[in-house]
């Protein structure tokens, strides 16, 4: 299968109608989207999603609301306007048109989806019928296995949790995931049609049975067990649905643990802290009680506290009296010069004479001068720096007073403490935002029931498997007895022995092609990552019987705890192992998969990316990669670049490179 | 789609048809169902018509056996 083009009207950031043409040759299978984030790279893989299954999930399973993937601008209050997604696409070398589109009308508060429809023809022929419709994309893309074909970073980081865990909840998500991949519901669908048909050919023998007087009371006793296994059998129905129902819901706790995993550092400490502040803020006022204790009964203190506002006081005189000081010795200079003028009657700086009226003018300006001496109430700051030179000892020895000076500098620690851990508290708020105080320990019981409950649902199972299979063994006997009546049709005993041999052979196989599928894909993981891994130690990706996926060293030694780098190549091995046995032929659609991946790391995925001889589109960051860098790594295996850019505020265009 | 699943699911049966109580089988039968079955999972072919051929292929493979079969030729 592969995309050819997709229309986006009104879709995630592109307002109106957007074509991005993707038809690439197969020889140059590759096609690069760059766009910087919220541009719309995300939103036009989620296209894909919505187009082809009319639903979109995050990277944690979680539905996304169809009215958060449309374009928030595209219509104003009350009324409504048309959304969709239309993709041509190549399957078995026949182009078809894959259409979905609704309506949305603006309310208030949000854009309220009023309608859908799905649409699908081969290009230039009438519609086909819905159910058609839905079975057609489901051949060409079963939406089960999908996103091993079209995953973005989240997803990565999702299957790479799931992986690291190595608990039950990881095992069977891996379990799931290879039986996904290589149809194990093929097996299970077989043998329901063979075991319905096994049916008819006994109800036919027992019909002819029936005729035989001698047959008859084994007739009715066969009924009746057939009845039995039939209850038991929709008991067992019921159990599976209900364990399927319990184990989705345990899935849904274990994504949101997941999620709280983020958090929950956070959260502990920000418990701790809180804690602590409650605890310290009590010492802190116990402390002050203390200090106001020793403050009280001392004789020191209220002293030590008054030399303070002395010091203060003589601090300032000092500072005043210095500054009258220089101002006097200003004056004085000028004092001098005009007394040297006068009594030599000429001017000492230019040498001019002193005449009669210039001598009044001198004299009244010293008059003057004198008297700004005079009228100052000036103490020499030689005094007041004595002074404070004597307090300054005073005050010394006051702050060699033990008790007090100990508390006093724990008590301004402790608040210093207090005020960093309340920041702290107010900054792991900012962080944790909207999530509030999810009560982790109740979830963890939940699940933990959730666990039991499955446990004593797969017993229950267990035992009305063993009934099931004891009735079988008596419908078997009577079935041989009822057989064994000479006047029946040999062809129909001989149908009935046939339909028997191959219910029995399919169930016998079941197991052994369980394991193969393991293995099957066990070898497709190994496979990409040694195209994937540049150390030579990462050999092997290893699925344990027990569905625990790690990777192996050369000697086949498990390798402990990769780096975070290797346990995303790990994942990435992961997916594109199943989506290789699930199905050569499709395109890949791969959102900024680099993560956390090194440089070196990221061109052998890039290597790994230009082997590849299907449609493969990326999704890139600029920082991630460049066009020029492109085209240098993919060569003439490049088959288009696009560029997503902004257009507007919230609104974005694409454009070929 | 699913590519080696019917490969895999043929491996395990035929390697099991030479026990004897599977001597009514052939390979060519076990080969057609699967092929009936594999139509099933990737076709939009509805469930009963699936049956039905898996039903009339027993049934030819019966009536042949039978004929083949020399103790029921009376």
């Amino acid at each position: 299968m592969k995309i050819r083009s997709i229309q986006l009207t009104n879709w995630g950031p592109f307002e109106g109608v957007h074509s991005i043409h993707l038809d690439v040759s197969a020889g140059s299978p590759v096609v690069v989207v760059h766009g910087e984030n919220g541009r719309g790279k995300t939103s036009t893989m989620r296209s894909l999603f919505w187009c082809l299954y009319g639903t979109v999930r995050d990277g944690y399973g979680y539905k996304v609301p169809t009215h958060e993937l449309v374009n928030n601008q595209c219509c104003n209050d009350g009324q409504s306007s048309e959304f969709g997604v239309q993709l041509i696409v190549e399957f078995d070398a026949k182009d078809y048109e894959i259409s979905r589109t609704g309506k949305v009308r603006q309310m208030p508060d949000a854009l309220n989806v009023e309608s859908e429809e799905l649409s699908f023809r081969p290009v230039g022929e009438h519609p086909y019928s819905e159910s058609k419709s839905i079975d057609m994309i489901n051949l060409m893309l079963e939406e089960a296995i999908a996103d091993f074909y079209l995953f973005d970073g989240e997803k990565l980081a999702s299957v790479e949790k799931k992986l690291n865990k190595n608990d039950s909840d990881g095992q069977q998500f891996v379990q799931r995931s290879v039986e996904r991949a290589l149809g194990l519901s093929f097996a299970d669908r077989l043998m329901s049609d063979i075991e319905s048909v096994s049916s008819g050919f006994s109800d036919a023998i027992s019909g002819q049975a029936k005729l035989l007087d001698d047959s008859e009371k084994l007739v009715l006793k066969k009924q009746g067990i057939e009845a039995d296994i039939e209850n038991l059998a929709s008991d067992k129905r019921k159990l599976v649905e209900m364990r399927a129902s319990i184990e989705r819901a345990r899935g849904d706790i274990a994504n949101k643990l997941q999620d709280f995993d983020l958090i929950r550092d956070r959260l502990v400490e920000r418990q701790l802290l809180e804690a602590d502040v409650l605890s310290d803020s009590k010492k802190l006022d116990e402390k002050r009680e203390e200090l106001r204790h020793e403050a009280d009964s001392s004789w020191y203190w209220p002293i030590s506290k008054k030399l303070d506002a002395i010091t203060l006081d003589l601090e300032e005189s000092y500072d005043k009296s210095k500054k009258i000081d220089e101002s006097n010795s200003k004056t004085l200079a000028q004092l001098h010069l005009l007394e040297s003028n006068l009594s030599s009657h000429s001017c000492s700086l230019c040498g001019a004479e002193v005449d009669e009226s210039s001598k009044k003018g001198i004299e009244s300006r010293i008059k003057d001068l004198h008297r700004q001496i005079g009228d100052q109430d000036f103490e020499d700051p030689i005094v007041f720096a004595d002074q404070l030179r004597k307090l300054s000892g005073y005050r010394e020895k006051s702050k060699r007073f033990p008790v007090l000076e100990e508390l006093v500098k724990s008590i301004a620690n402790s608040d210093l403490e207090l005020l960093t851990k309340k920041s702290r508290i107010l900054e792991l708020g900012e962080q944790i935002g909207s999530v509030g105080n999810p009560d982790i320990l109740m979830l963890e019981n939940d699940k933990d029931k959730l666990t039991t409950r499955i446990s004593e649902s797969e017993r229950l199972e267990e035992q009305v498997d063993a009934k099931i299979s004891t009735e079988r063994s008596s419908l078997k006997a009577i079935q041989l007895k009822i057989q064994e009546s000479p006047d029946l049709d040999p062809v129909e005993r001989k149908k009935l022995e046939i339909s028997d041999a191959l219910d029995q052979i399919l169930r016998e196989s079941y197991d052994e092609f369980r394991e193969n599928m393991r293995l099957q894909v066990e070898a497709a993981s190994s496979n990409i990552l040694l195209q994937l891994s540049s150390e030579v130690e990462y050999q092997k990706v290893s699925i344990s019987p027990k569905y625990q996926v790690a990777m192996l060293d050369t000697s086949h030694q498990v390798l402990p705890s990769p780096s975070s780098g290797y346990s995303q190549i790990l994942a990435l091995a992961f997916i594109g192992g199943l989506a290789d046995v699930a199905g050569s032929d499709n395109f890949v659609v791969m959102d900024t998969p680099w993560g956390r991946v090194d440089r070196g790391n990221r061109k052998l995925i890039m290597k790994w990316i230009r082997e590849r001889s299907n449609q493969t589109i990326i999704f890139v960051q600029s920082g991630e990669l460049t066009p020029s860098e492109a085209r240098e790594h993919f060569g003439n295996k490049m088959g288009r670049q696009l560029s997503i850019v902004r257009q507007g505020p919230n609104s974005s265009k694409i454009e070929e490179i | 789609m699913f590519k080696d699943a019917k490969n895999l699911a043929q491996e395990s049966i035929l390697a099991r048809l030479s026990q004897p109580k599977f001597e009514c089988l052939t390979p060519a039968l076990v080969q057609r169902l699967l092929d009936l079955a594999w139509m099933h999972q990737t076709d939009a072919e509805p469930r009963q018509r699936i049956r039905a051929a898996i039903k009339d292929e027993i049934s030819k493979a019966a009536l042949l056996s039978s004929k083949e079969d020399p103790s029921l030729e009376d």
